[in-house]
């Protein structure tokens, strides 16, 4: 008799094991998702609570980084100044370069500036048409208002000239 | 939904899917900040930093940088998935079709995904939603997937035929047929139907070289058919399969045992012996490699070399021991905790592979790191990884406070700084007396205005000649008219006369000057009263916008502090997962050596015995 209530209790109780089991790797998983979820959110809150508190309107200035086509200059580096000052540098990998060229935009700097005239110099280096070492460099003279500014240093190629292009755009 | 399938198709989808390569936009933001913010996440996307990506977008549309639309919503719920949030995803991709903007190409997109996300977590019914709401041809690589995914369904219905059917209709990329034809193969066998089965499966082994992807199902292929035909007691096709396996690829141990196999069948054991010594000599923990060792026993043992034979059994025994004891310390390892400080927790693959590579130098951690290539402890770990980071991101951010506290109270004392110089400029400066000023000067203009009145803007000057006039007039005006001198009233009127000529001809000019005086008096009154305002405002700290800046800090900070303690609660639950996954892994794999252990010393006993009743001394 003793021997059949045991193997009822394994019977029973295994599988209600099993159950509880994955049950509470559900959970998990559903915790798992919450928590991610959240994280998000406060990442997100973190990110413009910063720039807010950084960054003030009146004095934020943002430059973008961006490649269109990049046929004839293979980007290596470039090297940004603002009023003579270097506020950015970067070296690019195959994976960046390659983001960029499929049309991404990296937002190389944010920074605070008085409301005003500036200047920003971008120094590239990389390599240019028939494979040769290329390093050129572009000035910009702007107004910063009261509100954010926004940068595009654009490398284009020029297909008239055969040559790329380095410009820059204030937004 | 089946295992098998979700298997088949993960399998397929882990070597060829990739969310950032599959992207493409259609109707992105063309022009200005929206175009830049836009590109930005683009740029994260394509770097596969999918959790940054999101939060750029999540912040761009809080800023209004990015306008809700259906492109938008759609990377929203592509990006949610990529950031291994496939259940919230599947809730906004939906959401897309509800945008004014949507297209069927977008629409066809988001359905898709939607399939992906449910596949990613076994929802076969929102696998099936998705599959079917796709109406047309996707664009790019996204159609190979999705007639993949289709050919494999098929496969999973057991509609073999028209999942065949299919797979001839697939151009483009070879790898996505050659994936779905092999699972053709597979379910084929299965079946007990021969003649499909090797005929898929002989079309993907028949590859020609390709891509690193192509190479491995080719090579899978070729060791399935090898087997298959070792099965059937067909040794020499079985050899033309699996000696075309690739020397340094991951199924050429296989390949070899099955090689040698081949030979055994033929009872060519020098052959054999050849691919078995060689294959003794690779990684014993790999399966392969620890049946290898036994079969260079038996062919010893068939070439009726038994001090061989014996030997090599007793090799194996003793690294089947070797192998049991580096299992067991790794388990001991498990349990106290100690892998989980040693594992790497990089997120980024190509940091881990070299991580895990160096790693892999050192004997006792390599059962560990040969356990993580199981793909159910190989997604455990990425989860506990992911959530390791995720710590580890939260930690970071709560030191930043200190800075953002630092911010904070510099603004604060700057901000009283001013109030202090502001109180002093406008200490002298009253705004109610501007006011009084103000609200007199107003009423004269306008009094005058309504009485056309040009008096009301004589100078003082003028006023008191007035004055006079009046006192000369009263004093005429009582002498009685005989005794005034000769026209001294024509000359008192030709006085008035011309007093009043100058007043009325300056009037026009006077009234202009005036309401220009009294605008500047209206601009100085403003002025002040903002002065006024700002002194008070800045005296009243908790008004100001870097008040309201604190009470945000102080929010995310209990925020952070809250999700930081579930955080660290479901790390430790995840590690326990993990661990656990593991364990059984090692488990399994000591049974497994156990078992090989067992046959060695049955095959030495067995020679033993053999010796003792031939009578040969060992």
């Amino acid at each position: 008799m003793r021997r059949i209530v045991r193997l009822l209790i394994v019977l029973i109780g295994a599988p209600m094991l099993v159950m509880q089991a994955a049950g509470a790797a559900e959970k998990l998983d559903a915790e798992i998702q919450s928590l991610k979820k959240d994280v998000l959110e406060l990442n997100k809150d973190l990110l413009l609570l910063e720039e807010e508190l950084l960054f003030p309107v009146n004095t934020q200035v943002t430059v973008f980084l961006s490649l269109d086509v990049g046929e004839l200059f293979q980007l290596e580096s470039v090297r940004i100044t603002i009023d003579d000052k270097m506020v950015a540098s970067q070296v690019y990998d195959t994976r960046e370069i390659e983001a960029l060229r499929r049309g991404g935009v990296q937002k190389i700097y944010i920074g605070n500036i008085k409301p005003g005239k500036h200047e920003v110099v971008a120094v590239f280096t990389g390599e240019g048409p028939q494979g040769r070492k290329y390093k050129r460099a572009t000035n910009y003279v702007f107004e910063k208002p009261a509100t954010p500014t926004y940068l595009e240093l654009k490398v284009s190629d020029s297909i008239s000239k055969q040559q790329p292009e380095f410009l820059v755009k204030q937004w | 939904m089946n295992p098998l399938l979700r298997r088949r198709l993960l399998l397929g989808c882990s070597a060829l899917c990739c969310i950032a390569g599959a992207w493409v936009a259609h109707a992105a933001p063309s022009a200005g900040i929206e175009s830049l913010r836009y590109r930005q996440v683009l740029y994260a996307m394509y770097q596969e930093h999918y959790t940054q990506a999101q939060v750029e977008l999540m912040a761009g549309k809080d800023r209004g940088d990015l306008n809700s639309s259906a492109e938008i919503e759609l990377l929203n719920g592509v990006l949610l998935y990529g950031a291994g949030l496939p259940e919230l995803a599947m809730q906004v991709l939906p959401q897309v079709l509800g945008h004014a903007d949507v297209n069927s190409r977008i629409s066809d997109l988001a359905w898709m995904h939607y399939a992906k996300a449910a596949l990613s977590i076994g929802d076969q019914t929102g696998f099936q939603r998705g599959m079917v709401s796709v109406r047309d041809a996707l664009p790019g690589q996204l159609e190979q997937e999705r007639l993949f995914f289709r050919a494999n369904q098929l496969i999973a219905e057991e509609k073999l035929d028209e999942a065949q059917r299919l797979l001839e209709s697939m151009d483009g990329a070879q790898v996505w047929r050659a994936y779905a034809t092999y699972n053709t193969g597979v379910a084929c066998l299965l079946k007990k139907s021969v003649e499909c089965g090797v005929d898929a499966m002989t079309s993907v082994a028949d590859l020609a070289n390709g891509t690193r992807e192509n190479t491995v199902i080719r090579d899978k292929a070729r060791v399935v058919l090898g087997f298959w035909y070792l099965q059937q007691n067909d040794p020499a096709r079985a050899l033309k399969y699996l000696r075309t396996v690739s020397l340094d690829g991951l199924y050429s141990g296989k390949a070899m045992l099955g090689v040698g196999w081949a030979y055994a069948a033929q009872e060519h054991y020098q052959d054999a012996l050849r691919y078995w010594n060689e294959l003794s000599r690779r990684d014993t923990l790999d399966v392969v490699t620890q049946e290898g060792l036994l079969a260079s026993g038996f062919a010893y043992n068939k070439l009726k070399s038994n001090p061989l034979a014996l030997m090599h059994y007793r090799q194996a025994a003793s690294t089947y021991k070797d192998l049991q004891e580096v299992l067991d310390s790794g388990m001991a390892g498990l349990r106290s905790g100690e892998v989980l400080q040693w594992l790497p927790m990089s997120m980024d693959d190509k940091t881990l592979t070299k991580e895990l590579t160096r790693l892999n130098q050192t004997p006792g951690k390599r059962p560990i790191l040969r356990a993580l290539g199981v793909p159910a402890v190989r997604d455990e770990y990425r989860r506990y990884r992911d959530i390791v980071a995720t710590t580890s991101a939260l930690q970071e951010w709560s030191e930043k406070f200190a800075l953002y506290d630092e911010v904070l109270d510099d603004r604060v004392k700057r901000q009283r700084d001013r109030a202090l110089v502001l109180r002093e400029k406008v200490k002298s400066i009253r705004p109610d007396w501007l006011e009084q000023r103000f609200n007199v000067a107003q009423r004269t203009l306008i009094t005058s205005d309504i009485a056309h009145d040009g008096l009301s803007f004589r100078t003082d000057n003028e006023e008191r000649q007035l004055l006079r006039l009046q006192s000369i007039y009263e004093r005429l005006s009582r002498v009685p008219a005989n005794k005034l001198p000769p026209n001294v009233l024509e000359r008192y009127s030709v006085l008035r006369g011309v007093l009043m000529w100058n007043i009325y001809t300056q009037a026009d000019k006077r009234r202009k000057d005036y309401s220009e005086q009294l605008a500047e008096i209206e601009k100085e009154l403003q002025g002040t009263k903002e002065l006024w305002r700002r002194m008070e405002l800045l005296g009243n700290v908790d008004q100001l916008p870097v008040a309201k800046l604190k009470k945000r800090v102080a929010q995310i900070r209990e925020r952070l502090k809250a999700v930081s303690l579930r955080a660290h609660a479901v790390k430790v639950a995840t590690g326990g997962r993990f661990t656990r996954q593991m364990s059984a892994e090692l488990e399994s794999e000591r049974q497994h050596v156990a078992a090989y252990l067992a046959q060695a010393q049955y095959a030495m006993a067995r020679l033993f015995d053999e010796a003792t009743a031939s009578g040969e001394s060992q």
